[in-house]
């Protein structure tokens, strides 16, 4: 059986990959797919800590951040197309008319 | 197998209920009359209303004791009722504020308005939980239906703009939220925030890291949603990108539902290990505090100005959360109820004198209106002296009961510093006053004809005034103390 520490350490991974692609990448739509590759990780960990305490309260919260998840996809698509279509670009550093 | 199905209690689940079914009648109400039909503010105004009188049921009802329902998923004590007020004042005052906006600018009525409401039930899910899953659910029920608010103005490049910023940043948050709720979990094997605490308590000092990592991911997410330093970059640009009303109701709102959350976790099932958390927070407060302070000192735009003083407020309710007392999770209460009259307040002023497309929102923009418009330049005078905090108006005593609170749990220098910070912020409050008072009139023009912003305006300044004459009147009424 695969001790529960790996599951633990892919998803830390998963995670640290997500942060990294959020904060070193300029497309959009990328840094979007590695906010969702944080959620998934997140999941993962939820699930193996469910299977290790034995109850079901982080396979439940896992459903939920699923659902979360795709409501979140239908509107940060809808705004980055939205920007798209006035701007031709989806690159984050050119989404500078506000700066202090 | 049989199901049982769990003892529902509906009428402490009312306020949040009839928000969400009222905020979805006004959307499917669009539908029916066409998306810019002017009657959707009606079936929001009446929905806000309605939860306001349900709430005002539970309050007397569960006052005192704690109650919950839904299988301990939904709770109803003071913590969540008075929130729950915060709350639907905070969307009755903007309706208000938008209503002539949302005519003007031609936007979705019936979208601005059912997102109002789905968020503001999402702020109250947030507020009336003790469960980790539902306290995630209501954070993102408000995320998202405010990630819709900021664009709404998708014919300009600004506002979408702010949207696109919060919401990346604003996913990236719930990322680190989430997974410090799994480690938590890891640690502890529950989401009710009762029987975490009850374990914490018990296991004292013997959690591995797991839950030291827990808490610091906990307090990167909430630093994002209610604007801590050093998670504070998005605020600017999303309040100045934002439409003004919608401006006012995130920023009061969105803050109030996180430190209620904020609260329950901290303040409640951590409560027991407070040694090991209170550092941190204490090192982001003041630096949260200082860096609002310092760089409103250099706004020129209202909005901007009024998001680094919503930056320094943040700061100063994270003073409160630190307490952790009995008299602190009141004093946090006490100070979002007044910040919803006066913050709200001045961004109606805002919005009034921004006029079509938000063109005048600089601080000069505002020069000489006393000479033009000595009502308006009174009120708003009103509003900034309560933010910055001089007595008698209500944010003066916000102020004093946190600090109060603070010093009686044993922190003296962090209240000397939060003292100190208060003392700063007089400036930048000062110096539009100063514009508006004496100097004279400049050739912008202000169109005042809008009966519904100064409505919301006469009950945002009552509020911010009575507030601060009776304090301790208004304080009994919340917590039937």
């Amino acid at each position: 059986m695969v001790p529960v520490s790996l599951y633990l350490f892919l998803s830390v991974v998963l995670f640290s990959v997500g942060v990294v692609g959020v904060l070193t990448r300029k497309n959009a739509i990328i840094i979007f797919m590695s906010i969702e590759l944080m959620l998934n990780a997140v999941n993962l960990s939820l699930i193996t800590f469910s299977r290790m305490h034995g109850n079901l309260d982080g396979q439940l919260l896992v459903f939920f951040v699923m659902t979360v998840a795709a409501a979140e996809v239908a509107v940060g698509l809808a705004i980055i197309i939205a920007i798209f279509k006035k701007k031709d670009t989806v690159n984050v550093d050119e989404m500078n008319l506000m700066k202090w | 197998m049989e199901i049982k199905i769990p003892d529902i209690n509906w009428l402490m689940a009312s306020p949040i209920v009839i928000l969400s079914i009222f905020g979805m009648l006004t959307l499917i109400f669009g539908i029916a009359k066409g998306r810019h039909t002017k009657k959707a503010v009606f079936v929001a105004l009446l929905g806000t209303l309605l939860a306001l009188v349900s709430n005002f049921i539970c309050l007397f009802e569960f006052w005192q004791k704690t109650n919950s329902t839904f299988s301990e998923m939904l709770t109803s004590d003071y913590i969540s009722t008075g929130f729950n007020f915060i709350f639907l004042t905070v969307t009755l005052l903007s309706i208000f504020v938008s209503h002539k906006y949302v005519q003007d600018e031609n936007l979705p009525e019936n979208e601005y308005y059912g997102m109002m409401l789905l968020s503001a039930a999402g702020m109250m899910l947030m507020a009336s939980t003790t469960n980790l899953v539902v306290v995630f659910t209501g954070l993102e029920v408000m995320s998202i239906a405010l990630y819709i608010l900021a664009g709404i103005k998708r014919n300009e490049l600004k506002s979408l703009e702010a949207a696109l910023k919060y919401f990346l940043l604003g996913a990236f948050a719930s990322g680190f939220f989430l997974y410090g709720i799994s480690m938590l979990y890891g640690a502890t094997g529950t989401l009710d925030l009762k029987i975490m605490a009850e374990i914490v308590s018990k296991n004292g000092t013997e959690f591995p890291m797991i839950l030291m990592v827990g808490i610091t991911f906990l307090i990167v997410g909430f630093g994002f949603k209610v604007a801590l330093a050093p998670f504070h970059v998005w605020t600017p640009d999303v309040y100045e990108g934002a439409s003004s009303p919608v401006t006012g109701f995130m920023s009061v709102g969105a803050k109030a539902a996180g430190f209620a959350a904020f609260m329950r976790v901290f303040d409640v099932a951590l409560i027991s290990i407070k040694t090991d958390w209170i550092d941190v927070l204490a090192v982001l407060a003041i630096l949260t505090m200082v860096i609002g302070n310092i760089l409103a000192l250099q706004q020129t735009n209202f909005k901007r100005l009024l998001a680094y003083s919503s930056i320094t407020h943040a700061g100063y309710l994270l003073l409160g959360i630190i307490a952790g007392n009995e008299l602190s999770s009141q004093a946090i209460m006490f100070y979002l109820f007044s910040y919803a009259f006066m913050n709200i307040g001045a961004f109606a002023i805002i919005t009034l004198v921004g006029n079509k497309n938000e063109q005048f929102v600089n601080v000069t923009d505002f020069t000489g209106l006393a000479k033009k418009k000595p009502l308006l330049a009174f009120l708003l005078t009103i509003f900034l002296f309560s933010l910055a905090g001089i007595p008698p108006m209500a944010g003066f005593f916000g102020k004093y009961f946190i600090f109060s609170a603070l010093i009686k749990s044993g922190a003296t220098n962090l209240a000397i510093i939060g003292v100190l910070n208060a003392v700063v912020g007089v400036y930048y409050y000062l110096s539009p006053i100063v514009l508006v008072w004496m100097k004279e009139p400049n050739e912008v023009e202000i169109n005042d004809t809008n009966p519904m912003l100064k409505f919301a305006l006469i009950i945002s300044a009552l509020g911010t005034i009575l507030i601060g004459i009776f304090p301790s009147q208004v304080m009994s009424f919340l917590f039937q103390i």
